[in-house]
């Protein structure tokens, strides 16, 4: 395999072409967080944002999704007792009609749940299990270590001290970081069965895992819950779409709220209609090309979810300045979200950066 | 089309209703003579190299009164506030200027006491200036330069091409 060679000044042209953009309303598609959207064209306002370009692990702004999600309408199921337990009911038949996605076991994770956004069932986990460590992995979604150190939790690295009994784990797969299944994964999630550790699984980027075949083990009785997301899928992130997955019934506030019927209809009818619409891999589908060309051409290396790649960090320099966005756990090191390239495809090959 | 200067003054005191008379000059060339007010906008063409000159037109010793302790009452006089040239607040910069009076030159002085003049040497682009300078004094933004090449690139790229 030769040496990628990476073209950091064409990176890095580009990160200003599209915060530049941004200010002028010339992206294909517009920004949609604050952070990432300068105030103003001056020279400190978009520099100080070209950092934060492919820094988040947010999805692809596909056109085709918005122009759909544009038009739904979502009134309707406000008044649709029925509308949560359909998209529950619905969001594991859609998993699993992707033929790449083997999961031995699923089928025992039989209570489904909506959530409201990834946060809401990590803030359940987190209220079930207040007397226990947290425990993840260095390079975990940044939002847990900043929720426990502000509220007090008890928590580590699992790189950092051993496991033991009075630990819980969370892990995401494909891992936040990296793009791909943590390289101890399976070893940890034998360590915890062994120990009677309880597992939350995060497939939050499995939508967009480009795996050929995805094989998980489901079966380990350490693996008490699953959880789904459309956040980093599709572009409904602010709908706050989710779905938790349990062998058992869990009496947590959510559940509680969920058996009320009180959970969030508009955005269990928006997940739905996008579950009708599209395939659960449809990311992965009409983009793994597109992250292949701009790998090839920016010398950088897919991972296995369709919008990262790896390269050499390019947030060195917000970093040096203290700067990570958010959070001080918010490290994505080398980690590139190319999803406003493939967002902004006819913008930069009008720029003549696409070839 | 000239760049635009935009001056803002503060602390503008008046003796015996007499308002303080600045002189603008770019270059040796006048852009401005008037009252000073608190806002001045101007657009005036600049080369690579500049000075930029203030001029207290109309400060006589009559203008400064003095109590019975010889210390003064009223005085005609004005401060610098901000300048902003291009869009370009050069804040903290423009104390990287002079002030030239009769007998004395006083470095990085904004106030118009005495009858004189307020210099200001800086280069167009005024942003390439800016950031040189300023990483100069403080040694903080070593990649300046390739920063302004990328701002620089970006927009004149994007006002090359018509979008929607």
């Amino acid at each position: 395999m030769p040496d990628i060679k990476q073209d950091t000044d064409k990176i890095t042209k580009i990160a200003w072409a599209l915060m530049t953009a941004s200010v002028e309303n010339k992206l294909d598609v517009p920004g949609e967080y604050l952070w990432n959207i300068p105030a103003s064209n001056e020279f400190n306002e978009i520099r100080s944002k070209t950092w934060s370009v492919y820094s988040s692990g947010n999805c692809i702004k596909d056109k085709n999704l918005i122009d759909f999600t544009d038009g739904v309408n979502l009134n309707k199921y406000l008044r649709d007792p029925w509308i949560v337990k359909r998209f529950e009911e619905y969001f594991p038949a859609w998993l699993k009609q992707c033929p790449r996605f083997q999961f031995k076991g699923i089928d025992d994770f039989k209570h489904s749940c909506f959530s409201q956004g990834s946060q809401e069932y990590f803030l359940n986990f987190y209220i079930t299990h207040r007397n226990k460590r947290f425990r993840v992995f260095k390079g975990e979604y940044w939002w847990h270590m900043e929720v426990w150190k502000k509220l007090g939790l008890n928590w580590a690295y699992i790189e950092d001290d051993n496991l033991d009994a009075n630990d819980v784990v969370i892990i995401s797969c494909p891992f936040a970081r990296l793009g791909d299944e943590h390289p101890q994964q399976k070893e940890l999630l034998e360590q915890c069965e062994k120990i009677g550790i309880p597992v939350m699984l995060d497939f939050i980027y499995l939508p967009n895992a480009t795996f050929d075949k995805i094989q998980i083990d489901l079966t380990p009785t350490c693996i008490k819950s699953l959880s789904f997301s459309m956040s980093k899928t599709f572009p409904v992130a602010n709908a706050r779409v989710a779905l938790r997955m349990t062998r058992e019934k869990i009496k947590d506030p959510m559940q509680i709220s969920n058996d009320e019927n009180v959970a969030n209809r508009l955005a269990s009818g928006l997940g739905l209609e996008c579950m009708q619409k599209f395939n659960v891999d449809y990311m992965v589908e009409k983009y793994q090309i597109e992250q292949q060309h701009w790998c090839k051409l920016l010398g950088l290396k897919p991972t296995k979810v369709v919008h990262f790649a790896f390269g050499d960090p390019y947030t060195d320099m917000g970093r040096k300045n203290n700067k990570r966005f958010f959070s001080e756990f918010n490290d994505q090191q080398n980690r590139y979200n190319l999803g406003p390239l493939f967002a902004n495809k006819l913008l930069l090959q009008k720029l003549g950066y696409y070839d | 089309m000239g760049l635009e200067f935009k001056f803002k003054f503060k602390n503008i005191n008046l003796v015996n209703n007499k308002y303080p008379i600045c002189r603008i000059e770019l270059n040796s060339n006048d852009i401005f003579f008037g009252k000073v007010e608190q806002k001045i906008v101007l657009n005036a063409d600049t080369q690579e190299n500049n000075v930029l000159r203030i001029f207290f037109e109309n400060k006589e010793g009559k203008d400064t009164i003095l109590d019975d302790n010889n210390r003064i009452k009223q005085d005609l006089n004005f401060e610098l506030e901000k300048l902003i040239i291009d869009g370009i607040d050069l804040q903290h910069l423009i104390w990287e200027s002079r002030y030239v009076a009769k007998d004395t030159v006083i470095n990085s002085c904004l106030f118009f006491g005495p009858k004189g003049f307020w210099e200001l040497k800086f280069d167009a682009p005024v942003l390439k200036w800016f950031l040189k300078t300023d990483h100069d004094k403080n040694n903080n933004d070593p990649t300046w330069e390739k920063d302004y090449n990328y701002y620089k690139e970006a927009c004149q790229i994007l006002n090359k091409i018509q979008i929607k």
